[in-house]
Order: C-alpha cells, then structure tokens, then sequence
C-alpha cells in the first residue's frame, strides 16, 4: 500500500503535465493525412478527362470523316453541357457550313461573339454572297485580304465576290495578281479568262484559255 | 495521522503539478492552441485547425510541428498557395522524399513545371512515383529524351506500371512516333487497361489520320460513360 502511494506520488505531477505535447515524438503519433497535391499532369492519369471532352474530340473526329450529321448531334449534346466553349461553337458553324445547311450555320454564327477566325468570317462571306450580298461579302473579304495578302485562297474568293456583284475590272485585277504568283495554276487562267470575257476582253480571255492548255 | 500526512503531501504535489502547468501556458501561450489544432487535425478538421495553428505560429511555439501540420491543413483544403510558403519551409526542413514529392506537385499545381524539375533535380530519388511525375513534367517541358529515358527506367524496374506506360506512349504519340505508341498501348500487362490508356489510342489514332478507327475508340468509351 505504502509502495502504491509512493508511486502515485511520484507519478502526480506527471499525469498533470501530461496533457502538454513536450516531446517531438508525439507529432508522429498523429495520424498523418497523406500530403499530396494532384498535378496537372496527373489529372488526365486519374482519369479526369470529362466526358464532354471525349465527345468533343468524337465530334471533331466525326467531321473529319465527312459524317457531318452525327459530328453536328455530338456538338450539340457538348455545347448543351459547355455552352461558353467558344471554339466548339466556331467548329459547329464550319461543319453546319460544309453539310450545306446555310441557314443552320447562318443561326449558329450569330449566336457567336464577332469572331478574328479568318475561316469563320470566310464562311460569313461565302453566306452573305449566297444571299446576295455582294458588296458585304466583298468589304469583308477585302478585310481578310489586307489581314493575309499571301492567302491565294482569300484573294480568289474576293475575285469571285467582286465579280458576282458585277465589280469585273478589279476581278480581274485580282485574278492577274493571282495568276503571276501562281503562273503553273490553270484553273487559275481559266477563272481569269471566264473574267476577262465578262468583261468583254476576248483577246486576252484567249490567250490566257491557250495559255491554259499548254 | 499517517494517512492525512499523505493526503496531505498528495495535495501539495498535485498542485505543484497544476500550478507548473499554469506557469507552462504563462510561458509558452502557443500551447494551448497547438494542442486543440493537434487534436482537430486529428480528427480532419482542417479548416477550424489553421487559426490555432496560426497563433501558435505567432507565438513561435514548436514551429517545425506547427508548419507542418500547417502545411497539411492548407493541402488537404486544397488551398495550394496558402500551403505553398510552409511547404518549401518543411522540405528546407526535411527533404524526404514524401516532402519534395508534395512541394513538387503544389509547383506543377500552379504551373511552375520548370521549378517542380528544378526542386525534383536538387533532391534526387529513384522513388517510382517521383520518377513518374518528373518523367511527365519533363515531357510537358518538352525533354522528350530525358522524359523517355525515366518511363523506360520506371518500366525497367518490372512493376507493371500502366500509368507510366500511358504516358509514355502518349509523349510517343506528341512526337509523331503513332506506331510505337499504339503498340505501347496494345501490349499493356492484362487488367491495366484504363480510360485514360483508351483515350490516348483514340486520340493517337486521330492525330495519325486513322479517324475511322478513333472515331470508332471514341464511340466505344462514350458508351461505357453512360
């Protein structure tokens, strides 16, 4: 009996000071939460890819294929989902574009913020050309033009839009430049020939139609 | 008489014992709410834990615990930039490997893929999941040879790691190398194949001009989604 209180003695100050952490061991004894932050690159590993961007790549994979009405009900079903992902919207109006629903494209394009895409404000032309349009469809490509002189093939869409709204000597114009950094081109001669009879320039129009032959 | 005289010297003792434990929060006034942060860590309460560790912090009390658990608290809200400060300060402290793999992953986290490499290049492991995450740093960065050379090593060491066998096809895949990451793919152990090794075929498939055959991968993952 003497023993125990003896040892309780001993021992109370300790219980009391006990409840204090006093050594560095006691840090391991807590459960420790496993320190981990997920990495960018792992995200995809953990196999977070959404779905929406698995059906946006099928849609584009679609479209690619020429399978344009199904690559248009995936686009759909993704921008349903994601209805502020711009590109998907612009990809939306292209393969409208090429399936030949003008009006669905035309829809689809106005729901879009004005666009710099070249190739959307091509499509905005080629529909405005269709709706007759032509001096529109000009100014724009005249804009996409002075943005990229290279791009033979904005020059030649503007060459054809000058022409369908009946502007034959700048066509030309266009077309004569066309066709001295192009010169193998024989489509090229062709068109400017077609031009060049329009404009009532047999000669010439002949001469490049020979030109063409050869 | 005996027993009083006892009782008597308990009494004492214990209240020397409460009266130096007073004297103990006099001193170290850090203690009191380190050891609630300790116990609410302890018990995931992450949140209600930072601002006692934050005054035990002020206080300077056992700070290399403090900013640990600090640390801890900030990750597992998923508060990177809060964490980031006391994590460079544990790992400056210990730089195991467990450490520099989490600092690496809040640099990745907030985009600084060079100084994850550069912090992965200073304390260097052969740890597989350090390797692996510096292999796809690395191959982000666009150092497809040293990216290529740890994948191969991690596959080397013969533990069937399917995720490093994903991404390395599909760093193959960025470099235009089609074929051998679609035989990469195809020749993945039985039972490891995943959604994301399903995803990088379809996508090496469109990227190689092959879209009747993604097109078809795609279709077949859109279906299992649902």
């Amino acid at each position: 009996m003497r023993t125990c209180v003896s040892i309780l003695i001993l021992i109370a100050p300790y219980v009391v000071y006990a409840e204090e952490p006093v050594t560095s061991e006691d840090m391991d004894a807590l459960p420790k939460p496993a320190i981990e932050a997920p990495a960018k690159g792992e995200v995809e590993i953990l196999g977070k890819i959404p779905d929406w961007i698995v059906r946006w790549e099928y849609a584009q994979v679609l479209s690619y294929l020429g399978r344009h009405h199904e690559a248009i009900a995936e686009y759909r079903v993704v921008l349903r989902e994601q209805p502020d992902l711009l590109k998907a919207k612009e990809e939306l109006v292209k393969v409208l574009f090429w399936k030949g629903d003008l009006s669905g494209a035309e829809e689809a394009l106005r729901s879009l913020p004005a666009s710099e895409s070249s190739d959307l404000q091509l499509i905005k032309a080629h529909l405005l050309t269709r709706k007759g349009h032509h001096r529109e469809a000009t100014l724009l490509l005249q804009s996409l033009v002075e943005r990229s002189p290279r791009d033979p093939k904005l020059r030649f869409f503007l060459s054809q839009s000058l022409l369908w709204g009946k502007d034959v000597p700048r066509a030309i114009t266009e077309l004569q430049l066309l066709t001295r950094e192009h010169p193998q081109d024989k489509q090229l001669r062709r068109h400017l020939a077609r031009a060049l009879t329009i404009g009532g320039r047999h000669r010439e129009a002949a001469k490049e139609l020979a030109a063409s032959l050869r | 008489m005996k027993f009083l005289a006892y009782a008597g010297l308990i009494f004492l003792l214990l209240s020397m014992g409460v009266a130096t434990s007073r004297v103990y929060h006099v001193i170290n006034p850090g203690a009191a709410p380190y050891k609630r942060a300790k116990e609410l860590v302890a018990q995931e309460r992450y949140r209600e834990a930072i601002p006692d560790l934050k005054n035990a912090e002020a206080y300077d009390f056992k700070r290399h615990h403090v900013i640990e658990l600090l640390a801890r608290s900030y990750m597992k809200l998923e508060l990177f930039t809060d964490a980031l400060p006391y994590m460079e300060e544990v790992v400056k402290r210990i730089p195991e490997v467990g450490n520099v793999r989490a600092l690496a992953g809040l640099y990745d986290q907030r985009g600084e893929v060079k100084r994850a490499i550069e912090l992965y290049d200073r304390y260097p492991s052969s740890d597989v999941e350090v390797e692996l995450h510096l292999a796809n740093l690395l191959m982000r960065e666009k150092n497809y040879a040293r990216s290529e050379e740890l994948y191969r090593s991690i596959l080397q060491k013969g533990n069937g790691n399917a995720e490093a066998r994903v991404r390395f096809a599909e760093m193959l895949s960025w470099q235009g190398r089609y074929d051998e990451a679609l035989s990469m793919l195809e020749n993945m152990p039985r039972g490891t194949w995943s959604r994301h090794a399903a995803i990088v075929k379809a996508r090496t498939l469109s990227w190689s001009g092959r879209f009747a055959d993604a097109a078809s991968v795609y279709k077949g993952l859109l279906a299992e989604a649902q």
